[in-house]
């Protein structure tokens, strides 16, 4: 039953895709797909390993800036790393730390508001209190401080971003269970006798996907933006692995003379968060459609 | 952005930079001085710190190498382990009291106390007391004969006793008072002026300040600095990586010399299993394999380039009782992984890598090591506090570097770390019976060679993987006429405006 | 109204409260204080000494009250690194950051809100589009590269700007613009979406048909209410913006929290990073507290909900 309301969505959302011209939406939508692409097919595409240095050959100039080595189409960092390479296995790591983090920030932010905007009462006090608290925390500020204590393997940057990240996944749960906690097919689901745990899950989750995978998208720029800021301030994603926050934090000391080296990651790095910003809006915009249906 | 770079060197000059106009020399450090008191300011910056605002007994010619008075009028060897100094009569303190032998025995006692805590042990770990013995004359007496006395005895500045009773440390370091050749205050924002001391005394061999101020600005981000040298924001800077240094040779406002150091990086390996009694490091045969798996030459040529070249030993090559003739150890990926095999890391292993200065030659050692299996995991701290992870027992690898505090001679640096203490992670009985014996005598053909030993067997245990010498380079405005130190000290009280 | 008050109060401390315990446990994962503070060369016995005297060798919730009861009197512990109380460091340079914060505040608003009236005039018209784009460009630039192209283009070509420091007003320019650049986006959607909502609704209707002239709708009655939450929003953008001024006190050399608190972390120096955190989560505790109260005597509907 569920599961054939939100397939039944998805098809109403497919459709008015293609009849409406969603011009972010397929904007954003091909900006991500091309990232996962560099992620995936880096192994592939990858002319040389991202970790392969050769100092004597450093800070070689990309074929467009007049370079001549064609095995290193994009120059080669201050360490003779191709630039390419370390660009694509970059994408990796910037999917893996936007996915990561919103995997498990909309877990947590999901779970608090669910259980908030069901039970209302004093576990919903609870829940917006645990928003509020969480709001107060200067988010840089606890990222670098918790990275600094703990160290800043993948994981532990993932981990401490999803615990910062996931208050407006609480926020917009909780306001849309409340709406629909009062519903006709609610009701009659927990008049069949149905388990709080089950109306939960079956009933009410599947209504919030489309929302959420809005505050997904934007989480998901967000968290790809911060892990760059650490990396910028030296406790991000640990060298040698290819993070295009890492590679920018490598190549600022460079700023003035080989921008390039900068402007590569950063151009991506901005391209990828417009795109899922892109991705984002234009769900909305859908959605706020199927709304006004 | 790309076109807007290509202009940028080739700017016009600047008719007139506001440095020289308002006679205000900015320089600019990337660490921040830890206050003003010289005896709780670590690193170089603390060092220079001392020879600015202050003055110590005797002070070292940097051409000559010779050492000359400076609060003493003379001094002489009154026994083996002790030194009998005439202390300079009218010299003033900032604040106008007069100093007396009563501030100098006060001040050296208080840096000898444990309890004090003063940065630089090594500077006074010699000594044993100070005593007054006349209106004007002072006594020093050392633990044990020491050859480096009056080498140290440079780097130990005078404070005024009754004003430092009085303020203590964090009075001192907001308000100091000395009797250097500059006035020192704190600005804000981490800046700190240098102003011209008008009652300076004449003979100082330092000299009164040409150019009446000087202005210390902690500026950490390497690119802004750059920004502030290109902009005439920063008369002087130095530590400027090679690759940008390169690039601003071709700015005609700017002057960028490459000097050598008595600076010399190395790694140090944690080969008393300090940090981890198990730690693979113990094993000679992996410090071997690590000797063995960085390729030193591409580094010094490449990254730190200048006039850097290779040294496999623990000491700067010019230094009294340096020997290079040790065992070396070729950049050798496949003999490296075999010492790892025999050792029984065949898959190499992991291990914490402490770092402070230079993060690119960091990450490539940190690639050399991964090239043989040694998965390095860089942490990368502040000066302050990689010397505290090393004290506490908790860094394997540093990626350290040390500058001998400019002396001429190993006593500088091998006994540093070497000595059985907190800073030695070779905990090696051999070498540190070596080390005190050279420390400890007055013969120059002895000192040398039991240094020499102790380098052979630094060398052959590779307790330390030596890197290469580290010149420095200094980047300052054409209109500033100061000479390039060759020993990491610059000395601002000499610059002149062209 | 009184009980409203009070209840937002009480909610406040208990944040505040709840904030105290995260930044406690972020002071006690550092490690041992006592061999912390005792230094490298101390013996044992004074650490165990140190450890008693501390009361760091009782059980964790008596800790906490203990550190407690030393914060509320404004003792928050001693540098590590300075060796100086951390209330002063954070007090010296609390001033820089504030001054950051509130004129990239200004800077942020004065923007958003004519660029958020324009789109809102026209919804999907071409001044929307663009207005939306420059917010999902601010949203996307990473600070950092802003900083450079600014000190590249003000600072070394044009010489407009001074680059480092804080010696004059002019200092501030180009890090107010790079981190009120950032919040501009948050401030224009809100501005946009509340003028909108203003414009449909039944009094601006109700003026227009009373043949008020556009304008005069748009300034006096629109606005006015579209203003109300950016009233808010400033307040937790405020809070944002102190703590999220890191990168471009680092790049600019401001010497404010963000900077202290940056390299008080490359140093190991948590009582100060703990400081700046409990600082900066009560500064935003009030500013959301103020906002509420203020915004509810603005609205009665807040203060039954």
């Amino acid at each position: 039953m569920a599961s054939r309301r939100a397939l039944a969505s998805l098809v109403a959302i497919a459709a008015r895709v293609g009849r409406r011209r969603h011009a972010s939406l397929v904007l954003g939508g091909a900006i991500v797909l091309l990232v996962a692409a560099m992620a995936l097919l880096a192994p592939v595409l990858a002319p040389h390993s991202p970790y392969e240095q050769n100092l004597a050959n450093r800070l070689a100039p990309p074929l467009f800036l007049g370079g001549t080595q064609a095995s290193h189409p994009l120059g080669t960092d201050m360490l003779g790393r191709d630039y390419l390479s370390r660009l694509l296995y970059g994408a990796q790591i910037a999917l893996l730390v936007g996915l990561g983090t919103v995997l498990l920030s909309s877990l947590i932010g999901t779970t608090i508001g669910l259980l908030g905007g069901y039970y209302g009462g004093w576990v919903d006090s609870v829940a917006m209190f645990l928003v509020t608290v969480r709001l107060s925390l200067p988010l840089v500020l606890v990222a670098l401080a918790v990275v600094g204590l703990i160290g800043s393997a993948l994981s532990v940057i993932m981990g401490v971003l999803a615990g910062l990240l996931w208050d407006r996944f609480a926020v917009v749960t909780r306001s849309l269970v409340l709406q629909l906690r009062e519903r006709e097919f609610i009701l009659a689901a927990r008049a069949a006798g149905a388990s709080d745990l089950r109306i939960l899950l079956t009933e009410i989750l599947p209504n919030l996907a489309a929302p959420l995978t809005v505050i997904a998208t934007l989480e998901m720029a967000n968290a790809i933006l911060l892990e760059a800021a650490l990396s910028f301030l030296g406790l991000g994603v640990k060298p040698p692995e290819a993070s295009w926050g890492l590679m920018i934090a490598e190549a600022k000391d460079l700023v003035f003379f080989q921008s390039w080296l900068i402007n590569l990651p950063g151009v991506l790095l901005f391209s990828l968060v417009v795109g899922i910003n892109l991705l984002g809006d234009g769900l909305r915009d859908l959605l706020s459609a199927k709304h006004a249906d | 952005m790309l076109a807007v770079v290509a202009g940028l060197l080739a700017l016009p000059a600047a008719p007139s930079l506001a440095g020289k106009a308002d006679d205000t020399l900015n320089v600019g450090f990337r660490l921040q001085l830890q206050g003003l008191d010289a005896y709780y300011a670590p690193g170089r910056e603390g060092l220079l710190l001392s020879f600015w605002a202050y003055d110590a007994l005797v002070y070292r010619d940097p051409k000559t190498l010779e050492f000359k008075p400076l609060l003493s009028t003379g001094w002489r060897q009154v026994d083996d382990r002790t030194l009998e100094f005439d202390i300079r009569e009218g010299v003033k303190f900032h604040d106008g009291t007069v100093l007396t032998a009563d501030d100098v025995t006060y001040t050296i006692n208080f840096a000898v106390r444990p309890e004090s805590k003063v940065f630089n042990q090594f500077f006074i770990a010699w000594i044993e007391g100070a005593k007054t013995v006349a209106a004007n004359k002072v006594q020093i007496t050392a633990k044990a004969v020491a050859p480096m006395a009056l080498q140290y005895l440079t780097g130990l500045p005078i404070y005024p006793a009754k004003y430092y009773q009085q303020v203590g440390k964090e009075g001192m370091a907001a308000k100091p008072v000395g009797t250097g050749p500059y006035i020192a205050r704190a600005l804000p924002n981490n800046s700190f002026e240098f102003k011209r001391n008008p009652d300076y005394f004449a003979d100082s061999p330092k000299g009164k300040p040409p150019i009446g101020r000087m202005v210390y600005k902690t500026i950490p981000d390497v690119s802004t600095q750059v920004a502030e040298l290109l902009t005439g924001g920063l008369d002087w800077a130095y530590h400027v990586p090679n690759d940008q240094a390169e690039q601003l040779k071709t700015n005609p406002r700017l002057k960028v010399v490459n000097e050598e150091s008595y600076r010399v990086a190395y790694l140090t390996l944690d080969a008393a299993g300090k940090s981890n009694p198990s730690t693979p490091m113990r094993d000679v045969r992996v410090r071997r394999a690590i000797s063995h798996a960085i390729d030193r030459e591409a580094i010094a040529k490449n990254l730190v380039g200048g006039a850097s070249r290779v040294i496999h030993s623990a000491c700067y090559p010019k230094q009294f009782g340096c020997i290079d003739d040790v065992m070396r150890f070729a950049y050798d990926p496949a003999k490296a992984k075999a010492l790892l095999a025999e050792a029984g890391y065949a898959d190499g292993f992991a291990v914490e890598i402490y770092g402070y200065r230079s993060r690119q030659i960091a990450e490539a050692i940190i690639g050399n090591l991964r090239a043989v299996g040694i998965r390095g995991n860089l942490n990368w701290l502040q000066y302050p506090a990689v010397v505290e992870k090393r004290r506490s027992n908790q860094a394997p690898m540093i990626v350290d570097d040390w500058g001998s505090a400019s002396f001429n001679d190993v006593a500088a640096i091998v006994p540093v770390f070497f000595n059985g203490g907190i800073d030695d992670y070779s905990m090696d009985a051999e070498v540190t019976k070596l080390v005190d014996t050279g420390g400890t005598s007055l013969d120059p053909k002895l000192r040398a060679e039991v240094y020499a030993k102790a380098l052979q067997r630094i060398a052959e245990q590779a307790f330390w993987v030596p890197l290469h010498t580290m010149p420095i380079n200094y980047v300052f405005s054409a209109d500033l006429d100061m000479a390039v130190p060759s020993d990491e000290i610059p000395e601002f009280f000499r610059a002149r405006w062209k | 109204m009184a009980g409203f008050v009070l209840r937002r109060c009480l909610v406040a401390v208990l944040v505040l409260l709840a904030v105290s315990m995260l930044s406690f446990g972020l002071l006690k994962l550092s490690g041992d204080l006592a061999t912390a503070m005792a230094g490298e060369q101390a013996g044992a016995d004074y650490v165990a000494f140190l450890r008693k005297e501390y009361g760091l060798d009782r059980p964790l919730p008596v800790q906490y009250l203990h550190w407690l009861g030393r914060t509320l009197t404004g003792d928050l512990g001693t540098s590590f690194y300075y060796a100086t109380p951390v209330t002063d460091l954070v007090a010296e340079r609390l001033p820089i950051t504030m001054t950051l914060g509130l004129s990239a505040l200004l800077f942020a608003v004065t923007l958003s809100v004519p660029l958020g009236v324009l789109a809102a005039l026209h919804p999907d018209g071409w001044i929307d589009r663009v207005v939306l784009g420059i917010a999902l460009l601010g949203q996307a630039t990473p600070t950092f590269w802003l900083c450079f192209l600014m000190i590249l283009l003000f600072g070394i070509n044009l010489r407009w700007l001074p680059i480092s420091g804080t010696a004059s007003a002019a200092h501030y320019v180009m890090p107010t613009v790079a981190l009120g650049y950032y919040a501009a986006p948050a401030f224009t959607r809100i501005v946009r979406a509340g003028m909108i909502e203003a414009l449909a609704s039944d009094y601006v209707r109700t003026a227009r048909a009373k043949g008020l002239r556009p304008h005069a709708v748009v300034l006096q009655h629109a606005l006015r209410n579209a203003l109300v939450p950016v009233v808010s929003v400033a307040a937790v953008q405020l809070g944002f913006m102190l703590g999220g001024s890191v990168v471009i006190e680092t790049i600019f050399a401001l010497h404010g929290v963000g900077y202290l608190a940056w390299q008080s972390i490359s140093q190991n120096d948590y009582p100060v990073v703990q400081a700046i955190v409990l600082t900066i989560a009560c500064f935003y505790v009030v500013l959301t507290l103020a906002a509420d109260l203020l915004n509810a005597a603005i609205d009665p509907r807040i203060r039954l909900s």
